[in-house]
């Protein structure tokens, strides 16, 4: 091959990557919560085209949120809030591990909102999550202990302080699932910032 | 005896004259009134549980009240507020606490008001999200200040920035909770110290040395109850038995209410997905549990359905405890060895409010009157918020008119309980 067809080559190769690459990053992932009852909403994650918005991918799971539907109402002294404010939402992280007081394993960090259009309360520590533990393990006894919130044992397991929660039950669980959907779309672990990835309703 | 023609035996009348039959009856009457009231004092006490009729209507509730920066209190002992309202140099506000706790809390001669108030450092439209208006993790965004309004002088001044959460001691002093730093920054937690001033206008002394998710409840005697926030939602119930000596009063608990005297806390553990909740009474001064009640126990009267969660602050009143719940509100009868339900107030949350009822209170010393608020549903208008007058015994509401749901006509009340 002559220098002249090398350069053609490379010039052609770097294009093509390019191009691969731009395409890879034509898409962007994002959630949308439709907030139907406590115990019975809809999340939905989307792949869709960066340019145009149009929906390249969409699954839906059964989520819940708060223990009753006013989202202005926080858990701090009572330890009873309600579902997320409405609004879009900035995603500030995803870890697989991640290892709070009371909220561990898979979990996406959602920014700090105010409710009832911004006149309310601001609600905090928000994230979609489940009950599993650090290692994404069920801890409901047996060669584990049991620790309650960390073993899905039920519908009112969906039932949280405000934050966005899906199943850990069954194989794979929805969580699983919806975890696999974010890795395969998005695949971003860690802390970072991404402005309106998240819309509830 | 005299025999009947028939032979059986004639029975001669213990009392001949109608006179004095009557004057039997009626004595035989109020004798069993008496010992009926005596053998059965919460069966002839007791008012019934049911749905509240709520109708439109103007209503004046006793207490002092205040909405943005109206102070009004006509049905009020304030004297200094039963004539006209007064204006705060601030409106009330406390977007950290929301309805959880008193945004204005009065001293215990009533003459002082303890109120928060917010000012934003910068423009955020909450609708959108942060990273739209390029606000990052950390951002100051806000800040709160408790201000101390006293009503006799209608005067106005702030102590420090960076503080909110008052509650006032029997002896007039004053605690709160002062942030670390002083502003509210985005994502970040308000971690704050508890500090107390022996009067309005005493030194701050801190009673924390390391800021946390410190909240301010209320005194219990001389102790302070605190709740400590979890990273990831939910609190511990705490007690501060003086500067740097705290303990726990009840893990993982949400706190509902102190006693009179100060020396015991109503507190709910569990949640509706962990197992159920629970009512505990603990003993303040060794968190020893002296009752409890479970919540699975309790019946909605108008949906037949358990209650799922009770909610706080609560209105402790003699030895009865006002408190929200998913059914609506829920009167207790707490005592000092037990805890049980005496009335339930139906209320349909998803029609006459966005979801629950705030901070609702025993207006009147025989708890018979109940005030309380709600954001209400809004079809699209702007968030407002309106305030409830009900009659427990009646089991009749007023509804005051809507207003912007910063104006929130809102209870003036310390949920401090006990003697110094």
């Amino acid at each position: 091959m002559s220098a002249r067809a090398r350069i053609v080559v490379v010039v052609a190769l770097t294009a093509a990557s390019f191009l691969a690459a731009a395409r890879a990053g034509a898409t962007v992932t994002t959630f949308d919560f439709h907030r139907m009852s406590n115990l019975s909403s809809v999340l939905t994650i989307y792949r869709r085209d960066t340019l145009d918005g149009s929906i390249l991918n969409r699954v839906s799971y059964r989520a819940g949120s708060g223990l009753n539907t006013n989202e202005c109402d926080s858990a701090q002294y009572d330890n009873v809030g309600g579902w997320l404010p409405a609004g879009y939402y900035s995603l500030w992280g995803h870890w697989n591990n991640y290892t709070g007081s009371l909220i561990q394993g898979r979990v996406w960090y959602l920014q700090d909102k105010r409710c009832n259009g911004g006149t309310g309360q601001i609600r905090n520590d928000l994230f979609i999550h489940s009950e599993e533990d650090m290692y994404n393990r069920q801890l409901c006894g047996g060669s584990h202990p049991y620790v309650e919130r960390f073993c899905w044992n039920g519908d009112t397991d969906y039932y949280s302080v405000g934050c966005i929660k899906v199943s850990a039950a069954g194989s794979p669980s929805d969580l699983a699932r919806l975890h696999s959907n974010w890795d395969n779309w998005s695949g971003l672990h860690g802390s970072f910032v991404l402005a309106q990835r998240l819309y509830v309703y | 005896m005299r025999r009947a023609p028939d032979g059986r035996r004639r029975l001669r009348p213990l009392v001949r004259s109608p006179r004095r039959v009557a004057a039997l009856l009626v004595l035989t009457s109020a004798a069993a009134t008496v010992l009926m009231v005596h053998l059965f004092p919460a069966a002839a006490e007791n008012p019934r549980s049911g749905r509240l009729e709520i109708a439109e209507g103007p209503a004046t509730a006793p207490g002092v009240y205040v909405g943005g920066d109206d102070l009004t209190g006509p049905a009020s002992s304030n004297a200094d507020l039963r004539g006209h309202g007064q204006k705060l140099d601030r409106a009330a506000s406390s977007p950290l606490l929301g309805g959880d706790g008193p945004v204005a809390a009065p001293s215990p001669d009533g003459r002082l008001v303890a109120y928060s108030t917010w000012a934003w450092t910068r423009d955020v439209d909450w609708s959108k999200a942060f990273g739209e208006q390029g606000i990052a993790i950390g951002d100051p965004l806000g800040t709160p200040t408790l201000r101390v309004h006293d009503t006799h002088g209608n005067r106005d001044r702030a102590p420090e920035a960076g503080t909110f959460d008052a509650a006032w001691r029997a002896d007039g002093a004053l605690a709160y909770v002062r942030g670390d730093p002083v502003s509210y920054r985005a994502n970040l937690p308000y971690l704050a110290n508890v500090v107390v001033r022996a009067s309005a206008t005493g030194d701050p002394v801190a009673w924390t040395q390391r800021a946390d998710r410190y909240r301010v409840y209320g005194w219990a005697g001389d102790r302070l109850i605190l709740a400590r926030g979890q990273e990831s939602g939910g609190a511990d119930a705490e007690v501060l038995d003086g500067p740097g000596k705290i303990r726990l009063l009840a893990g993982q608990a949400g706190l509902l209410g102190i006693s009179a005297d100060g020396r015991q806390a109503l507190v709910s553990v569990g949640a509706p997905g962990a197992g159920g909740m629970t009512l505990s009474l603990r003993n303040v001064a060794d968190s020893t549990e002296a009752a409890s009640l479970a919540l699975s126990s309790v019946i909605d009267p108008v949906t037949g359905q358990a209650l799922s969660w009770i909610a706080g602050p609560g209105s402790w009143t003699g030895d009865h405890v006002l408190v929200s719940s998913d059914a609506g509100l829920v009167v207790l009868h707490v005592t000092a060895e037990s805890v049980s339900v005496e009335q339930m107030l139906h209320v349909d949350l998803d029609r006459v409010t966005t979801g629950s009822i705030y901070e609702p209170r025993f207006a009147d010393d025989a708890a018979r009157t109940v005030v309380w608020w709600a954001d209400v549903p809004r079809d699209g208008a702007a968030p407002a918020s309106a305030q409830f007058v009900c009659d427990r015994y009646a089991l009749t509401c007023k509804r005051g008119a809507n207003v912007a749901a910063s104006r929130a006509p809102r209870p003036v009340y310390n949920l401090s309980g006990g003697e110094r």
